[in-house]
């Protein structure tokens, strides 16, 4: 066998041991578009317990808060579970079970831009509550523990 | 309620039992005064010692009438028959008996008294965390007998019930929640997010979605009084 065509046998192994440069950048991506949700809840959270009184900007963190969770639909393609992530590998052996999680937070983050944009405080608090046991729910089956 | 959930532990796997009330299988044939007795002393209805994957020593706080009420919301659940898996242990815990040492070391049976000295709200903190609650399992550190250091309560530890960290929730500003605000707390206990928009999973996950969510906001805020109270103590190993 030509020594030339040995780099090429092993080509295969090697994607398959290591991350594509793809993948990182998906999942670097992935993880900002998470951490706009985090930053986004967190600064709802403030203004609607009233411990931030600037009420005018709710329905701007609210709508990025939506678009950011219709964006997470798109940032768990097939074969981005492999570096440096906390993405579990159950996303992709349990996939229907996942993309039902994000439609709940799809569902739940529209409502509390509905409820931002009516200046409707009392469903507002809800409409937390509701996003974040989703949240929860979907990092408790599907991410890696934290430490 | 049908058990069957493993729960791994440096001594073996443990399954939980059935407590759906089937009279065979489950808890339906228990007397109230059985059901009080599994809860308060660790002991079976045959007399034999439970494993304290059960978390009795820290049950054995529970006031008799919430105990009757726990009993009663399992008792109006469908009974379901399903046979207990046996627990999977390391040779020297096969033996019930050597539980008997353990229990007499580590278990002290007694039910939560008030602390005259602090007002009703971090009474019902104290009986929420040490008891109901029973947050200790978790987040305090074990020796190598697998009893909870007494010296380094809710420090947290390196290496929790599944193997991984828990993390040290006394006010110590540095390694604990010492910089959390009282609301932050509450709301924590409520929705599981950190105050920077991070939100917990696995086990506080499921602490906060099938106890701590539940709660009413009175509750919540006894609990938080009762842990800004905890002396400020550095991460148990
Ligand atoms: C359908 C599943 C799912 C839902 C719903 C979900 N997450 Fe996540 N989240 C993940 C996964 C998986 C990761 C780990 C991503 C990685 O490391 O590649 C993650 C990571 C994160 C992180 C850490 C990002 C980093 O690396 O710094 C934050 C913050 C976060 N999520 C916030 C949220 C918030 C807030 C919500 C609700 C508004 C939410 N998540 C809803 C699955 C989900
Ligand atoms: C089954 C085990 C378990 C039990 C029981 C438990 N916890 Fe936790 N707790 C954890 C774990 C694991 C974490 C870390 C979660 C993470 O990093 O996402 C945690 C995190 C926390 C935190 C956040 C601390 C921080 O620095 O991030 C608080 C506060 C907390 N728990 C309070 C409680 C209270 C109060 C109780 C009792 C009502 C309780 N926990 C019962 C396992 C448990």
């Amino acid at each position: 066998m030509p020594r030339r065509f040995i780099p090429a046998l092993l080509l295969p192994l090697l994607a398959l041991s290591m991350p594509l440069p793809a993948a990182e950048d998906m999942i670097n991506y992935r993880q900002q578009v998470m951490k706009t949700m985090g930053a986004q809840i967190a600064a709802i959270s403030l203004i609607a317990r009233d411990r931030i009184e600037l009420p005018d900007h709710l329905p701007g963190h609210a709508s990025a808060l939506a678009d950011a969770a219709v964006q997470a639909r798109a940032v768990f393609p097939e074969g981005s579970g492999v570096g440096e992530t906390d993405a579990l590998p159950a996303i992709w052996l349990q996939r229907e079970q996942f993309e039902e999680l994000i439609e709940r937070s799809v569902t739940s983050t529209a409502a509390l831009r509905d409820a931002a944009e009516a200046g409707d405080r009392q469903a507002l608090m809800g409409a937390v509550r509701q996003v974040g046991m989703d949240c929860l729910a979907c990092h408790r089956d599907f991410r890696r523990e934290q430490d | 309620m049908a058990g069957g959930r493993a729960l791994e532990s440096p001594f073996g796997v443990f399954y939980s039992p059935n407590i759906t009330p089937d009279p065979v299988t489950g808890i339906g044939a228990w007397s109230e005064e059985e059901f009080v007795q599994a809860f308060h002393e660790g002991l079976r209805p045959d007399g034999q010692h439970y494993f304290p994957a059960f978390p009795y020593t820290s049950y054995t706080g529970v006031s008799r009438d919430d105990l009757l009420a726990i009993r009663a919301w399992l008792f109006s659940l469908p009974p379901v028959d399903a046979p207990a898996r046996p627990h999977e242990l390391v040779w020297f815990l096969r033996w019930r008996g050597v539980l008997a040492g353990w229990k007499w070391l580590a278990f002290e049976p007694g039910r939560f008294t008030p602390d005259p000295e602090r007002d009703a709200e971090w009474n019902r903190g104290a009986y929420l965390v040490r008891h109901l609650g029973h947050c200790g399992e978790c987040h305090t550190s074990r020796d190598w007998l697998g009893i909870p250091r007494s010296g380094l309560q809710l420090a947290g530890t390196a290496r929790g019930p599944d193997g991984g960290r828990v993390p040290n929730i006394t006010p110590h500003r540095e390694s604990g929640i010492g910089r959390w605000s009282g609301g932050d707390l509450e709301f924590f206990l409520e929705i599981g997010m950190t105050p920077a928009g991070d939100f917990t999973g696995a086990a506080m996950g499921a602490v906060i979605e099938d106890n701590t969510s539940r709660l009413t906001p009175e509750d919540r805020r006894a609990i938080v009084t009762y842990l800004q109270s905890l002396p400020p103590l550095p991460t148990g190993p």
